[in-house]
């Protein structure tokens, strides 16, 4: 009807529509009619390139409709595209129900995800229709594409919608057609069925005989007076040659007279008729009998029919031989076990809960002082004799193990009626209904009287060794853990004097204990020790405790492990002593240690400042020492110069003796700067004071210079003075000190010589050199040589005499000779003369 | 003539150089403290300076060290007369701007000549050593 009001108006329009309507009419293939009218609209509008799609079943993608104008690889990319909010112009349209214009597509946002499709193809606008139906359902789309941007004219519009139109209702009439189709399909399938389920009904009538003979069972058919029918199998149960033999005769033909119960067997066979008749069905046992009159036991099913209008029996008969010889069997097994069981002191029960019935074996009854058979067989008479404080447990457990469906097992006491105790061992297991209640519990029960004497005997003797596990007293501690670290046992001395009671500390981590807890690092040693322990090395070591009232307390811990025979660590014994004390007087000797360390560094203090002070004291002393010298000095001063002054005439003549007498205080004058001068020189080197120059000369003319100044005493002695030196030595000394070691060993070697020669020599041996002076005097013997460079020691006092001297010569000479980094040597031998030996190390002047 | 300062406190000691050097012929200029040697000096221009170095006012080196400052010809010597005793004197002296030193006691018998050798020494040689015990 839309249709009609553009239809008037457009003649070639009209023409297309009426094309497309024949076809529909004529069922043509819906891509046949839809290409149609593309091709049609092409016509009618030469620039644009129309296009179908059509929406798939689930409303989600386009699918190819008809578009004969567009690339044929275009149309096989957008076929299956997903329609959305924003998938081009039909995706777009098809999702919003509503046309869409995009006049073009390389600058609309629509395109963004499809604009690499279409640009190739070179199409650039492209307006969409929706396709939809009366009641709103969305059917497809149908585009025009043009080559250039472009807007589309109100006569496009009317077109694209006249075009959705007319595929709509091409598309519709497919739809209608579709499902017509299906439904007939359908139709034509039930009937199909239809016809099978009847044949299947005929041969279901064939399987049925089929059953019927092929059953083992013996089948028969009874009408309340004589069997009907019967199967095969019957008449090979009933020893029967034909059928004949077994028609039309009465169950109690195949049966001996009586039953072995002694029942008369056309009476039981008419009880049970009757129930059949009434019940419909029934079932029981009996013993049959074959024609031949041998007897088999077997199970008989009777159900009742109706055909037509008749009643009748279908019986069926199995030969239960085998099963009963089965069960013979097992019983007589179970009696076996049975008496298995008395053997073994075990007796059985068989509890029937929701009857309260129980069942136990004759030795059962025996185990608990009852006669056979005198058992009550309930709850109640089980409780009677089951002793008074056990019961509450008995009770609790059952309720337990029904609860958790565990199996019970329980050791309790029997009270006989003679007063002694029996140990009961019991183990059952229920058997629960399908609503869950408990139905049975069977079980067994077996005498443990014995074991638990031997078990109290030992408890008396674990009580005893309790006793003296306690008795160690509070400052022992002595355990018993499993490897895992959970203590078992401990000394109860040392848990009160920890204020813990048992169940503070057993059965727990033993690192969880109040001891330990207080400290995580304590409990990391503990567990280490544990840890070690349960790979069987033990440990000990000391560790601070938490006692009562959060007092802390030392103990030596050890941790040992105890294995069993096959060396597997079965547990681990902790033990401690509270060493408090010990640890007390370990610190105390700290203490005192510390103290006594203190008092040392107290002492060495004050013996660092007594040294300090006598230091001080010394360097007072030389300062002293060498203030006094230059006080004595002075009148020397005087005393040398005036005695110069007169000994060289410049204050006029004097005579022969005057002269003598004035020299005699000359010497006396220079004996006594010497002295002084050597003292000074003494407590110079002792204070450390003195000071060294480092001069660059050559030695060899030092020597040469000081040899001459003592030639002139060699030769007032008639001594020959030698010297042999290389021609020039230069090296780096203190030459002033050089000088005066020299002088002094010349000094000597003239004063203690009185016979030959004194040579002097001085030689450069690689980096040292060596200056000796020689003599041929009187020599010292070697137990005097090493007096010799000691302070004031002149050798005995006879020579001392004929000898003065200060006494400080050598001892100078070799202090400085040490300080010069060398020494003076000594050979020397009593009647043959001394050689002293300057050893210096060379160190060559550069300056040359 | 010659004119020789002599700077030296003890008396029996100014008598002993002062007999000497005036046997000799060289004229003596006598001061008794550092002060008094250091303005003679000054006003003088003495040929050469026997400084004792121990002197109850101003020390001989500080006396030097002035002398050394002032407009005095500094090729003049001074000749310090330093004490065995004391560490390092001689040293002191030379740094203090002494051109060389005498121990005291004088030796008698070697004393003029080290005067001497002082009065002619050239400049270059001032420094070196020039006696010994």
């Amino acid at each position: 009807l839309l249709w009609l009001s553009f239809g008037l108006v457009l003649t070639q329009r009209e023409q297309i529509r009426l094309q497309v309507l024949e076809l529909v009419a004529k069922s043509r293939p819906l891509s046949a009619i839809l290409d149609t009218l593309v091709r049609g609209m092409e016509a009618e509008n030469p620039a644009m390139i129309g296009s179908i799609l059509l929406l798939d079943d689930e409303g989600l993608h386009l699918l190819h409709g008809a578009a004969p104008s567009l690339p044929e690889a275009y149309n096989r990319a957008i076929h299956g595209a997903a329609i959305g909010p924003c998938a081009g112009s039909c995706g777009t349209a098809a999702f919003r129900g509503e046309r869409v214009i995009v006049s073009d597509i390389s600058s609309d946002p629509l395109w963004d995800d499809y604009r690499s499709w279409v640009l190739p193809y070179g199409l650039k606008a492209c307006w969409s229709q929706p396709i939809i139906t009366g009641d709103g359902r969305v059917l497809g789309t149908f585009a025009m594409y043009y080559r250039e941007p472009r807007l589309p004219t109100t006569q496009d519009l009317d077109i694209i919608s006249a075009a959705a139109n007319i595929a709509g209702i091409a598309i519709e009439h497919e739809r209608g057609r579709n499902t017509l189709t299906a439904a007939y399909q359908q139709l034509e399938s039930k009937e199909t069925r239809l016809k099978q389920a009847l044949g299947a009904l005929e041969q279901s009538e064939i399987k049925y005989r089929t059953v019927f003979e092929s059953s083992s069972d013996a089948i028969m058919l009874f009408d309340g007076k004589v069997f009907l029918d019967c199967n095969d199998a019957t008449l090979h149960i009933f020893g029967c040659q034909s059928r004949d033999q077994f028609i039309s005769t009465h169950p109690a033909r195949w049966a001996p007279a009586r039953q072995p119960s002694g029942e008369d067997s056309k009476r039981l066979a008419q009880v049970h008729l009757d129930v059949a008749f009434r019940q419909e069905s029934d079932g029981f046992e009996a013993t049959c009998q074959r024609l031949d009159g041998t007897q088999f036991p077997a199970e008989i099913w009777l159900t009742r029919m109706t055909i037509g209008s008749q009643t009748i029996i279908l019986a069926t008969v199995r030969d239960i031989t085998d099963r009963k010889r089965a069960e013979a069997m097992l019983r007589e097994s179970e009696e076996r076990l049975r008496l298995a069981q008395d053997a073994a002191h075990i007796g059985t029960f068989d509890w029937d809960i929701p009857h309260n019935h129980i069942t136990w074996s004759r030795w059962h009854e025996e185990m608990w002082g009852f006669k056979p058979g005198e058992f009550g067989g309930t709850y109640e008479a089980f409780s009677e004799r089951v002793h008074p404080e056990d019961l509450p447990g008995i009770n609790a457990e059952v309720s337990r193990c029904i609860a958790a469906r565990e199996p019970f097992e329980r050791e309790f006491r029997v009270v006989w009626p003679d007063d002694n105790e029996h140990w009961i061992q019991s183990r059952g297991e229920f058997i629960f209904g399908n609503d869950g209640q408990p139905l049975r519990m069977r079980g067994a029960v077996l005498e443990i009287t014995e074991r638990k004497k031997a078990g109290i005997a030992l408890l008396k003797s674990q009580q005893q060794l309790r006793k003296v596990i306690d008795g160690l007293g509070p400052n022992t501690f002595l355990g018993l853990m499993t490897p895992d670290g959970t203590l078992v046992e401990a000394n109860l001395s040392a848990l009160a004097a920890a204020g813990l009671k048992p169940e503070d500390v057993l059965d727990r981590p033993f690192w969880d204990a109040h001891w330990w807890s207080y400290s995580a690092l304590v409990q990391k040693r503990l567990r280490k020790a544990i840890r070690r322990a349960a790979e069987g090395n033990g440990s000990r070591y000391d560790e601070r405790v938490r006692a009562v009232e959060d007092q802390f307390i030392d103990i030596d811990f050890s941790i040992e492990p105890v294995c069993d025979d096959t060396g597997k660590v079965e547990y681990l014994v902790p033990s401690a002593n509270v060493i408090t004390e010990r640890k007390q007087a370990e610190k105390e000797l700290q203490q005192l240690n510390f103290e006594l360390e203190q008092r040392v560094q107290e002492r060495t203090q004050e013996l660092t400042n007594a040294n300090y002070k006598l230091q001080e004291l010394d360097r007072l002393k030389s300062l002293f020492i060498a203030s006094m010298s230059h006080e004595l000095r002075t009148p020397l001063n005087s005393i040398i110069g005036f005695t110069g002054i007169i000994l060289q005439g410049m204050s006029g003549e004097i005579n022969v003796e005057q002269r003598k007498q004035l020299g005699i205080v000359k010497n006396n004058a220079k004996h006594l700067l010497d002295l002084i001068n050597d003292i000074i020189d003494v407590s110079k080197i002792e204070s450390g004071a003195i000071e060294l120059a480092d001069d660059a000369f050559d030695l060899t003319e030092l020597v040469q210079e000081t040899s001459q100044a003592l030639a002139t005493a060699a030769a007032e002695k008639n001594l020959a003075l030698s010297l042999h030196a290389p021609p020039a030595l230069e090296i780096h000394s203190d030459r002033r000190r050089l000088k005066q070691i020299l002088i002094n060993l010349l000094d000597n070697a003239v004063k203690f010589t009185d016979v030959g020669e004194i040579s002097i020599e001085l030689l450069l041996q690689e980096d040292q050199f060596k200056l000796s002076v020689r003599d041929s005097g009187i020599g010292i013997d070697a137990q005097h040589q090493h007096r010799l460079f000691k302070a004031f020691s002149q050798i005995v006092s006879p020579i001392r005499q004929i000898h003065p001297g200060t006494g400080l010569g050598l001892y100078l000479s070799q202090k400085l000779a040490l300080l010069l980094g060398g020494e003076i040597t000594l050979t020397s031998a009593i009647g043959v003369g001394s050689c002293f030996t300057l050893t210096l190390p060379c160190r060559r002047s550069q300056k040359l | 003539m010659k004119r020789l300062l002599i700077i030296e406190d003890n008396a029996d000691n100014m008598y002993l150089i002062r007999y000497m050097l005036q046997s000799q012929g060289y004229m003596v200029l006598e001061a008794h403290t550092g002060k008094d040697g250091v303005d003679m000096a000054i006003s003088e221009w003495p040929d050469l300076i026997l400084m004792d170095i121990q002197l109850p006012d101003i020390d001989g080196l500080e006396a030097t060290r002035q002398i050394r400052a002032s407009v005095v010809d500094d090729s003049i010597p001074i000749v310090a007369l330093t004490s065995y005793a004391l560490t390092g004197d001689r040293q002191r002296a030379l740094d203090a701007g002494c051109s060389g030193y005498l121990e005291k006691p004088i030796d008698p018998e070697q004393f003029l000549n080290q005067i001497q050798i002082f009065l002619t020494a050239s400049p270059d040689e001032k420094n070196s050593e020039h006696t010994d015990r």
